[in-house]
């Protein structure tokens, strides 16, 4: 194999990669705004909406 | 037809049917046949030793016809000899090849036309039309025939003038005018390499082995002492070149002269010029023929009160004829002369081969300093115009000064090659510097295969994207209107639930307001009913406009978009708090599942377009050193 081929080749697999990461973006569902999970909100917090204002979004 | 010579009685054959005359190869005497008999007409000259490897009796193929030479003229022109050697064609018919330094031109007789035009309208670059063809003229020059030998089909007088005009087109095609006699004779044909024409029984030159000769060498190197300083010189070309310098004293002697008289002493001051290849070196640099380094010479131009100067060495083959070798600052170009006049010679683009070159450079060069010996009268001080053209690695030259324009034709040549084609000493290989004219860009060929990736990389992606486009849901599973009052305590709300499909998928909050001049901002939870799970963010939105004396303006946007993911598949709801210092804002929030994004496509793409802006710019910068030196740099230098 010449070195043109190789650096054909080469090339290629840098854009086959690159297409799979696109793919995979897609499939695990890319989202793009900056967002902080809680892993579990307390229900009294959870059906009263003021006091998770204060709880969450204001941090008091 | 067989008889004897009527002045010496040797043997005379007339082998075709077309030839009146002969010359007697013992007496120079010149026959005329008549039926069954032969009549003595007279005696022609000798003929000058011009190193031709033809002689009678060789032969050839012609396209698929074999061919015999059985006749020829000798033709002197100010530049050297021309042989026009007469063919006899094993199919019947004769033609002509015309035969000098290396070059072979089989033409045969065609009809004048009467509008050709007299010898003084045909001016050098007109246009003539002949049968089908059309051609420039090429030259204008009068010859003189020194004499003949063997069979000729036309009695040779020595010593008259041949008024000449040669014609050429883009290929190589070419004619002849012959303007000798009251109407002009016209022979047209084509130029052929030396291997086209399959040669046998050539004339055997002394050193020169492994080519089909019949024979005894009757040409060898001739030795002598310079007559000037007694330094040994030898003529590795006899007959074929015209002068010798001498290394040792600078003294230019006339190689055709039987005591090589000196013709010019140049001041011995003159700074002798570094030689790579010894004179003498053979090697094979052009196809499969060997070649013979028998001069060199240094010329420069002076461009804006600095010296630019470069070495050419003159290479000659018996057989093949001349070559150049030029070296510049460590970059070598292998040159020949071109065979036909390139198309488009008027622009800065002439098109020669099929191939198109870039006008590189124009200079005025002038010899200062040569060695070995020449074809013609070179003479340090001699000056010419030179156009270059390029199109890597291939290079287009016009040389012209006040007697000619010659088109050379070339390409450039590592310096290894040049090395191991010479056998030169491999410790004293001169690196080159800079970027050669015709030097082939290393990076443009990966720079294509980067080219071609890029192309197929960026396809795949535009591919991957389509697919995914089709594939999204899309799917709005939400969508509610709200009010916000400055006055109210109440701005935060807790929406009704929404089931989100199972998977990880995507998720968009997009809020659409009607604030003006003002801003809203809006955080938010989203809350997994089941298990408690919640993912917080916000989103603000602001949006402003107005008139001035400019007009009408805008700035910001009513509406905000907020894209998140992965989130499970279950029920979910919303927290929404809402905060302005606007008095009152209706605000709408959507929830829309599995939307398509592009932030992953752009950054993929960015990352194929890195590798290729990176090569691009490489191999840009590398025709930016190459043009630098031309009179076309992309950049002009302060």
């Amino acid at each position: 194999m010449n070195s043109m081929s190789r650096s054909r080749l080469f090339c290629l697999l840098y854009g086959l990669v690159l297409s799979f990461y696109l793919c995979l973006s897609h499939v695990q569902g890319e989202g793009s705004s900056s967002s902080k999970k809680v892993s579990k909100v307390p229900p009294n917090l959870r059906d009263n909406p003021r006091v998770y204002r204060t709880h969450y979004f204001y941090g008091k | 037809m067989r008889s004897n010579c009527p002045s010496c009685g040797a043997e005379i054959d007339f082998q075709s049917k077309v030839s009146l005359y002969a010359v007697c190869g013992y007496c120079r005497c010149q026959v005329l046949r008549k039926d069954l008999d032969i009549e003595r007409i007279g005696e022609v000259a000798e003929l000058q030793e011009d190193g031709s490897p033809i002689q009678l009796g060789t032969r050839g193929r012609y396209r698929n016809q074999g061919f015999s030479v059985i006749g020829r003229i000798q033709i002197r022109f100010p530049k050297g000899f021309w042989n026009e050697w007469f063919l006899e064609f094993d199919g019947g018919g004769n033609g002509w090849m015309g035969e000098a330094q290396g070059l072979y031109g089989i033409c045969f007789e065609e009809e004048a036309d009467s509008s050709l035009g007299t010898w003084e309208e045909l001016r050098v670059g007109k246009a003539v039309s002949i049968g089908k063809h059309r051609y420039l003229v090429k030259e204008k020059q009068t010859a003189r025939c020194i004499g003949g030998e063997g069979e000729l089909p036309f009695l040779v007088k020595s010593g008259y003038d041949a008024p000449l005009v040669d014609l050429a087109t883009n290929s190589s095609r070419f004619a002849t005018i012959d303007y000798s006699e009251d109407a002009p004779i016209v022979f047209v044909g084509n130029y052929f390499e030396f291997d086209q024409l399959s040669f046998q029984d050539l004339r055997p030159i002394a050193g020169w082995d492994g080519y089909p000769t019949k024979g005894v060498p009757s040409l060898e190197v001739k030795s002598f002492q310079c007559v000037t300083c007694g330094a040994a010189l030898e003529v590795r070309s006899p007959g074929a070149s015209d002068i010798v310098s001498c290394a040792s004293c600078g003294s230019t002697l006339d190689a055709r002269d039987e005591n090589f008289q000196l013709l010019k002493q140049y001041d011995k001051k003159i700074k002798k010029r570094k030689v790579h290849i010894p004179l003498g070196s053979r090697g094979k640099l052009f196809g499969n023929h060997e070649l013979e380094v028998i001069g060199f010479l240094s010329r420069e131009v002076i461009y804006e009160g600095v010296s630019y100067k470069w070495g050419e060495y003159l290479l000659w083959s018996p057989y093949v004829g001349y070559r150049w070798l030029t070296e510049s600052n460590g970059h070598w170009i292998c040159l020949w002369t071109a065979i036909g006049i390139p198309r488009k010679v008027g622009s800065s683009k002439p098109r020669y081969g099929g191939k198109g070159f870039a006008h590189f450079q124009k200079s005025s060069a002038k010899v200062i300093f040569c060695l070995g010996e020449f074809p013609w009268k070179i003479a340090i001080g001699d000056k010419s115009i030179l156009d270059d053209f390029i199109a890597p690695p291939q290079i287009l030259s016009r040389e012209k000064n006040d007697d000619e324009v010659v088109w050379s034709v070339g390409h450039h040549a590592d310096v290894e090659v040049i090395w191991k084609a010479f056998g030169l000493d491999e410790k004293k290989i001169k690196n080159p510097t800079g970027v050669g004219p015709v030097q082939p860009n290393p990076l443009r060929e990966r720079f294509r295969d980067i080219r071609w990736a890029f192309g197929v990389g960026v396809g795949l992606l535009v591919l991957t994207q389509l697919f995914f486009s089709i594939m999204s849901g899309n799917e709005r599973v939400f969508s509610q209107h709200y009010r916000y009052e400055k006055t109210k305590k109440e701005e935060t709300h807790r929406t009704a639930s929404f089931e989100l499909s199972e998977g990880m998928d995507n998720l968009e909050i997009g809020i659409s307001t009607d604030v003006s001049n003002n801003w809203a901002y809006f955080p938010m939870a989203l809350v997994n009913e089941t298990t408690g799970e919640a993912v917080n963010f916000s989103s603000e939105v602001g949006y402003w406009s107005g008139r001035d004396s400019e007009g009408s303006w805008s700035q910001g946007s009513k509406n905000g978009r907020v894209l998140l993911g992965p989130i499970a598949g279950g029920r979910w709801y919303l927290i929404i708090n809402a905060d302005s210092p606007a008095s009152s804002v209706k605000y709408n929030v959507r929830v829309v599942r599995d939307v398509l994004t592009w932030g992953t496509f752009w950054k993929c793409f960015f990352l194929l377009l890195a590798p290729f802006m990176w090569y691009a710019f490489r191999t840009f910068m590398f025709e930016v050193a190459r043009w630098k030196e031309s009179d076309h740099p992309y950049f002009e230098s302060e």
